[in-house]
């Protein structure tokens, strides 16, 4: 893969190691992500994909005895640095989980929610047309706009994660990082979560875990794929889906053993 | 040896290659008797190769099927993609060397009893015997996955071109000399095509299998030769 000027990478990692206790997780990644892209990282149970996505916004940290070392850059500026501020960080890089997980509040005080703590609007029309924008981004707002005052957790499955990435964009973040974010979802849901996540990458770069080959061959344009710790092969995913440079890779992809 | 962890995908898999050699052998059937039916005038043996040219189409008829649904139920990827793409092509492929058979069955059906027939020293029966090899050579290389030995098939296809060149020239010359027998030599003419286009296929089947395995199609030109004069 020809390399790319520095400048069009949104993140960069080198050599990223992560240790629970004794335990080896992620042996020196070396990962470049290009702005305004979608990439997948897959990979078998246990091979650290999540623990890799984990650490772009240093959510490692919150896991006792663990140690993320190497450098991760995002924007060019090294988010393991003493004075980075972690609660700025997380809303620059925000987060959608496995299982929809809104708050026990209205949808409406959902998406108002980050906003509000990190004081990014003057009045309550402008929290107003944040709390829109981001429902509409996250194309939910068609759904819920005559009902904002009901409870998050009234919703459907889709639709509480559509409320999720709202709760995640309405705080203007960079990067969206997905851990698989439509496994306990049905395949209309998926669908709808699929063509929101294609529209999203025109704002954001996001990066997503996921167990579904399909899923990770229909939406990204890169590809890494994870094995026991280690990141054996990146590219793009045409690629990766048609002619894999690696024999691990093309055994996972295609499920062979043997 | 390497297998899914979904057996019966192996399965389908087996099953579609079974019939592509199924297939593969019947093409090198019925162009073999077409050659030895030629030479030795027997003009019975050209309506059984006529006939049993029904049973290719029914079989690249039923490779066609099983792509179609390999490719609906598992969605395949990488090799196993390819390997389904190519086996669906290399099935159109023998269907149509099979088409050549028949049609040179008919042609020959009208010539062998000409009264010229046996007095022109026209080497038909060496460019059959020539790309009868080249098939199943081609054959033998997709089944072994050897790209060198396809690689060597999709670079002599200019041996087969010089040679049906050499029989078109001569079959021209005989035209002008004697005009009496222009349709027999018309249908010779096309008999050589038909074998020249066989040629082609087996370069086909070889470029396939370099795709199935490299993931990639060659890299070089292939080495040509004109025949059009």
């Amino acid at each position: 893969m020809p390399d790319m000027p520095d400048e069009n990478y949104k993140i960069k990692t080198n050599d990223v190691t992560v240790d629970y206790g004794d335990k080896r997780a992620l042996h020196g990644i070396n990962l470049n992500i290009q702005s305004n892209q979608v990439t997948s990282l897959i990979g078998p149970s246990g091979c650290g994909k999540s623990t890799f996505i984990r650490c772009l916004n240093r959510m490692n940290d919150l896991i006792m005895g663990c140690h993320v070392n190497g450098s991760i850059l995002i924007d060019n500026t090294d988010i393991n640095l003493p004075e980075t501020d972690i609660v700025e960080l997380r809303a620059r890089i925000g987060m959608v989980f496995q299982k929809p997980n809104p708050f026990p509040k209205s949808i409406y005080d959902n998406v108002a929610y980050g906003p509000r703590i990190h004081g990014l609007t003057k009045n309550k029309d402008d929290l107003d047309h944040v709390v829109t924008k981001s429902l509409k981004r996250a194309g939910l707002w068609k759904e819920v706009s005559d009902r904002l005052d009901a409870s998050g957790l009234s919703l459907s499955g889709g639709q509480q994660q559509r409320l999720c990435i709202a709760r995640a964009i309405a705080v203007n973040p960079d990067v969206l990082l997905m851990d698989e974010p439509c496994s306990a979802l049905d395949p209309i849901a998926t669908a709808v979560i699929e063509e929101l996540i294609n529209e999203l990458k025109e704002r954001y770069t996001i990066v997503i875990v996921t167990h579904s080959m399909q899923q990770a061959a229909r939406l990204s344009q890169k590809t890494a794929y994870f094995h026991l710790g280690e990141m054996i092969e990146f590219d793009d995913t045409s690629t990766i889906f048609t002619n894999p440079k690696h024999e691990m890779t093309e055994s996972y992809i295609t499920g062979k053993i043997g | 040896m390497v297998t899914h962890i979904n057996s019966a995908f192996d399965d389908d898999i087996k099953d579609l290659n079974n019939k592509i050699a199924k297939l593969g052998a019947l093409a090198e059937t019925q162009l073999d008797e077409t050659l030895v039916a030629l030479q030795k005038k027997n003009i019975y043996k050209f309506e059984k190769i006529i006939e049993r040219d029904k049973k290719l189409d029914k079989i690249n008829d039923s490779i066609s099927a099983s792509v179609f649904e390999t490719l609906a139920l598992w969605s395949p990827i990488a090799y196993d993609l390819r390997s389904i793409l190519v086996a669906d092509k290399i099935g159109s492929m023998l269907e149509r060397i099979g088409d050549y058979s028949k049609n040179m069955a008919r042609r020959s059906q009208i010539i062998v009893n000409e009264e010229h027939f046996e007095t022109l020293p026209v080497n038909i029966i060496g460019l059959g015997q020539h790309v009868q090899n080249l098939l199943h050579e081609s054959l033998d290389a997709y089944m072994e996955l050897n790209i060198d030995e396809a690689m060597r098939i999709w670079e002599s296809d200019v041996d087969t071109d010089r040679l049906y060149l050499s029989i078109f020239k001569e079959l021209l010359s005989y035209i002008s000399d004697t005009p009496d027998d222009v349709k027999m030599l018309t249908h010779m003419i096309f008999i050589s095509k038909n074998l020249e286009r066989v040629g082609d296929y087996t370069t086909s089947i070889a470029k396939q299998t370099y795709f199935l395995v490299e993931g990639t199609v060659p890299k070089s030109e292939r080495p040509k030769a004109s025949i059009i004069i």
